[in-house]
């Protein structure tokens, strides 16, 4: 496929390697975004490709790991009602609640529907004019406009029976939370290509001011994140810090100008929390007042959520780069695709979920049986 | 844009004394305001000088904030309305958040995104100017009052922090505090309040005195 | 769910509520995809997709310059000072 395979070459790959071995002097943390580009790290062994001073941790970009265990509660007590068709992307469906999933709902009977887009929510809201239909309306930047244009659509031709249940999550603001934190070990970014083929990314420039980080935006595919590693490494080795882009075949620095504008007409910044993080101030969006009347938050009211989170995931972490998932007791062992304790282990983006699909739990598993140690040492944060 | 990094020595929080503490807090208290000022001297200037004129033309100063920031939005009516200097003719500043009848009216009843829009279209007049403090930029109830002040023709100026969210597009002057750290960009805006009502007094002619 | 891939447009329509609308190939599949988003749009273009919307075109002429430059790297290695 044109614009996919060509990302694949393995000559071009060996190339880049080669260049970033050549250019690096001293180790490095970078922190890719995006749960897309961590499944493509992982997949191709790019962290094992790259030379051992560039270390990659994963960030928060999994809109399905991140979204709040109050938020999927509320989701359950909405897809229980008996009058409500709920719908959602696939992976929602098996994100543990403080009661089970959304799939067990399912099997006890509750009228829960995949759907591949926001708008064949809209087309069955339309052929069952009796129920509620309601869309769960998590993502990042990327899938906001889909989502707002579905509710531009319900409002417009009156499609009352239409809500959504919005959560979605920003990016920008996480990535200044990450480096608030006195955890913090990253020194670069790989920015979210897709989020920035929306919003642009003017919104970076101020971060990689203040925090003097250089942010490079980077695409999916695995000759993308090794470019986008090696901007970066170039950058830090250079001590410089830049929005720099290296997804200029689809991303331009101003965006999509007319999805954003729909965007701001559907939805507001709100506060959001993040699972496993807690709340970051103006990290999400909400329907606008206007649109009250296909907000599932103001329609159905729900009853005080009492979240019960097993002790023992460490997602909040992982999400945040502190740690990685084979640094997890549970990882491959109680905690396994088939029966997540936590939502990176869900998602196909979550990092839990890329690292047991590429056998990494059966690495840690030899370690262990070696005898070596599975944790990471924490390095002070580097104060510029 | 960038500068090359010196990678300073890292300093450790956890043993640091009390007394070093507060001159490191105070310093980078410090820093953030002449970084702040000496960006925008030009700007205040010209902004002071339009606030001014508006003054003259019987124009009043809508404020508005939330939480640190409507102390910094209140503080601003404190000064023009009841000046230091006795010679300094007052003016007339109204702050939108002091209403509380009116905003938990609008807030229980609409929304709270709206508690600030809604008073400023009923009470405010082309003439007018309207200023906004916070420390993001991202706060719905404020960006919608800009708007609207906008549309009616009002001048606006918005003092932010971080990246300055949505403001830069909206006001027509505004002013961002560069940092991420709420007490710093809250500390440069309070600065800012009496930097503001001195330069509008001096574009009229005051004696420089304070 | 940042996952969106590129296809062809092979054809533009409008809907039934007068939406401008499109097939995408995505290397044999073909798929319906909302073009409100991408007025610019022609049959040939390629497009970024994500949950059935088009979000951005594919700039081919800066996919190919781009490219090259890569397939260019360390055919200078011993001439060149590391550039941003």
């Amino acid at each position: 496929m044109k614009y996919i395979d060509e990302y694949r070459s393995e000559a071009l790959a060996q190339k880049v390697v080669s260049e970033i071995r050549r250019v690096v002097t001293r180790p490095w943390v970078l922190m890719e975004v995006c749960g897309g580009q961590t499944h493509t790290i992982v997949k191709y062994g790019i962290d094992h490709l790259i030379p051992p001073e560039v270390e990659l941790v994963h960030g928060p970009g999994c809109p399905v790991c991140v979204t709040s265990l109050e938020m999927i509660d509320k989701a359950h007590a909405i897809a229980r009602r008996p009058d409500v068709i709920f719908t959602s992307f696939g992976d929602m469906l098996r994100v543990p609640g403080s009661e089970g999933d959304l799939l067990v709902l399912k099997s006890r009977g509750a009228d829960i529907r995949v759907v591949y887009s926001p708008i064949d929510a809209l087309k069955i809201a339309r052929a069952n004019p009796n129920k509620k239909v309601v869309f769960f309306a998590i993502g990042f930047e990327t899938t906001a406009p889909g989502n707002a244009m579905a509710v531009w659509q319900a409002h417009k031709q009156g499609i009352k029976n239409f809500s959504v249940l919005v959560s979605h999550v920003l990016v920008p603001p996480a990535i200044a939370s990450i480096l608030q934190s006195p955890l913090n070990r990253v020194q670069g970014f790989l920015g979210p290509g897709h989020v920035c083929t929306v919003m642009g990314y003017r919104e970076y420039e101020p971060i990689a001011e203040r925090f003097c980080v250089p942010i490079v935006i980077t695409g999916f595919e695995p000759i993308d994140i090794l470019e986008g590693v090696l901007m970066t490494v170039r950058q830090l080795e250079l001590g410089k810090w830049e929005v720099q882009n290296q997804y200029p075949r689809v991303v331009k620095r101003e965006g999509n100008l007319i999805a954003q504008d729909l965007v701001n007409k559907v939805f507001e910044i709100s506060d959001r929390k993040w699972r496993g993080v807690g709340s970051i101030p103006k990290s999400g969006y909400k329907l606008r007042y206007e649109l009250r009347d296909h907000d599932a938050e103001r329609i159905f009211e729900v009853q005080e959520i009492d979240t019960k989170e097993p002790d023992i995931c460490i997602s909040g972490l992982v999400l945040r780069g502190v740690k990685k998932p084979h640094d997890c007791p549970a990882f491959g062992q109680q905690c396994t695709p088939e029966h997540p304790l936590g939502a990176t282990m869900v998602s196909a983006e979550g990092a839990c979920a890329a690292y047991y699909a590429y056998g990494r739990h059966l690495e840690q598993l030899q370690r262990r049986s070696a005898g070596g140690a599975g944790q990471k040492v924490e390095e002070p944060s580097v104060v510029r | 844009m960038s500068t090359t990094h010196q990678i300073t020595v890292p300093i450790d929080k956890t043993t640091e004394s009390f007394r070093d503490k507060v001159i490191r807090k105070c310093g980078e208290s410090v820093e953030m305001k002449e970084k702040f000022f000496t960006k925008y001297a030009e700007l205040l200037e010209v902004m002071s000088r339009a606030m001014a004129e508006r003054f003259q033309r019987g124009g009043r100063l809508f404020v508005m904030g939330n939480g640190g920031s409507l102390c910094d939005a209140l503080h601003m009516c404190v000064e023009f309305n009841h000046p230091i200097i006795e010679k300094r003719p007052a003016f007339p500043v109204i702050p939108l958040m002091t209403d509380i009848a009116t905003m938990t009216a609008i807030g229980n009843d609409i929304d709270f995104t709206r508690v600030f829009v809604n008073q400023l279209r009923l009470l405010s007049l082309p003439s007018d100017v309207a200023m906004v403090f916070s420390t993001s930029g991202k706060s719905p109830n404020l960006i919608y009052a800009l708007q609207a002040a906008r549309e009616k023709q009002l001048l606006t100026v918005a003092f932010a922090g971080k990246d300055g969210g949505r403001f830069p597009e909206i006001a027509d002057y505004c002013f961002i505090v560069p940092s991420y750290s709420i007490h710093r960009i809250q500390e440069v805006h309070a600065t800012v309040v009496h930097v503001v009502w001195d330069l509008v007094h001096i574009a009229l002619g005051a004696e420089d005195v304070t | 769910m940042c996952l969106a891939i590129p296809g062809k447009l092979i054809e533009i329509s409008q809907d039934s509520q007068g939406v401008r609308m499109g097939r995408a190939d995505f290397g044999g599949i073909v798929k319906q995809v909302c073009l409100e988003y991408t007025p610019e749009v022609d049959a040939g273009d390629y497009v970024l997709v994500h949950v059935g919307f088009a979000l951005g075109k594919v700039d081919e002429e800066e996919a190919a310059r781009t490219y090259q430059l890569l397939e260019e790297m360390n055919q200078l290695t011993e001439l060149e000072v590391p550039e941003v």
